[in-house]
């Protein structure tokens, strides 16, 4: 008990307390212990050994700090005035159980990404047959050619304000000029950068 | 009828027929919760004050269609949980990894608040619990750290939860299991001294 709690108050609780832990008390009675407890170390101790978690209990009684609450209405008068649109309704939107998925945002657009890699690459080799092979191989100017290019990175990357964007980058390299020893080769290379955030 | 429950009854009256000054007396009135409410879920306070700031404008537009025959609490503060659900959502998303968990045995040292000397001092004890509070409901998903403010540090009925999140009791009582669970094991993990009694 602390100094300012007084000893009925004490009492009730510990009278009420298995009722509280088996929650079987009413909803005012309920309120009541909890007010008591969150501010009585002795009672929420008492408490604690019935629920360890009802150490958090305190935390009810925890108020903003001056820092938080200064300047708080004109920022709302703002909003207001300011015609920020508030919600018609305060409801939840009720969402399709796909959208639960991971970055479904960015789905429809990597896969149009995908899509029109392939297709590049499928132009690419119908145009410059055998001038379609993976980065030159730094060991030697030996280079194989793949008849079925793909994508050869898919990188997830985090831009400076925090959007994730995805980045497919393909190489072309002139086997010709890899062959004649050039180890560099003549390289081109197709970065496609797919923002499910930006705005068109 | 409690005079409080009437002045306040008036006062939404007043502020559905778009009386600006009754509603900056009613911010006044419900700040604090939302903000110690929107604190718990999103887990950061300047965010919480963005949170309640938008929830209170956004009730501004809404309130006119206040139906009265419904108490007002739990239909003003579904908009708090809702707007610092979505808040935790995007913040996890953005952050990825919450800040880590301290090393089991080393809690002072995790919290950095001083030497630990439970009981010493209430506003020390606060910021000791706040600090374990935010790092263990970091592991906790969106909708179970909503139910577990609610119930237990708000201390609002499972039926009334339920109405704020807008899903079933039995979703409720789930995601309480399963928050609880999750906080014991940390707790017990983590910080062992604070998941027995203080005095034991």
């Amino acid at each position: 008990m602390t100094a300012g709690s007084d000893k009925t108050a004490c009492d009730r609780f510990e009278r009420c307390l298995d009722a509280y832990l088996g929650d079987a008390l009413a909803s005012r009675e309920r309120e009541a212990a909890r007010r008591h407890a969150s501010s009585c170390p002795e009672c929420l101790s008492k408490l604690r050994r019935g629920d360890d978690l009802a150490l958090f209990l305190p935390l009810s009684q925890e108020t903003p700090s001056p820092r938080v609450t200064e300047g708080f209405w004109d920022a709302v008068r703002a909003g207001i005035e300011g015609g920020q649109p508030g919600a018609a309704e305060p409801v939840r939107r009720r969402l399709p159980a796909w959208s639960a998925v991971p970055g479904r945002g960015v789905t429809p657009f990597a896969l149009a990404a995908s899509i029109l890699v392939m297709v590049l690459a499928a132009y690419m080799a119908a145009v410059a047959p055998g001038r379609i092979g993976p980065a030159a191989d730094p060991a030697g100017p030996q280079v194989s050619v793949s008849s079925r290019p793909l994508p050869q990175t898919v990188e997830q990357v985090r831009t400076d304000d925090a959007r994730d964007v995805q980045v497919y980058s393909m190489t072309w390299l002139d086997q010709k000029t890899a062959a004649a020893g050039n180890e560099q080769g003549s390289v081109t290379e197709l970065i496609l950068i797919v923002d499910a955030g930006l705005k068109l | 009828m409690d005079r409080t429950v009437s002045d306040e009854r008036a006062l939404i009256r007043l502020c559905r027929q778009g009386d600006q000054r009754s509603f900056e007396q009613l911010v006044a009135l419900k700040r604090d919760k939302a903000i110690r409410i929107a604190f718990n879920i999103v887990g950061d306070e300047d965010e919480a004050k963005d949170v309640a700031q938008q929830a209170f404008i956004r009730l501004w537009g809404a309130i006119r269609g206040y139906d009265e025959s419904m108490r007002f609490d739990p239909w003003f503060f579904r908009i708090v949980v809702n707007l610092s659900i979505d808040s935790y959502r995007r913040a996890r998303k953005r952050l990825q990894s919450v800040a880590p968990l301290p090393a089991a045995g080393s809690p002072e040292e995790a919290l950095d608040t001083g030497p630990s000397v439970p009981g010493a001092d209430v506003a020390f004890m606060r910021r000791e619990l706040r600090g374990i509070f935010n790092r263990l409901a970091s592991q906790l998903g969106p909708a179970q750290r909503a139910v577990f403010t609610l119930r237990e540090i708000e201390g609002a009925e499972t039926g009334e939860i339920a109405s704020i999140l807008g899903i079933r009791e039995s979703t409720v009582r789930n995601h309480l299991m399963q928050a609880r669970r999750i906080l014991r094991d940390g707790l017990r993990r983590w910080y062992p001294e604070y998941a027995k009694d203080f005095n034991g």
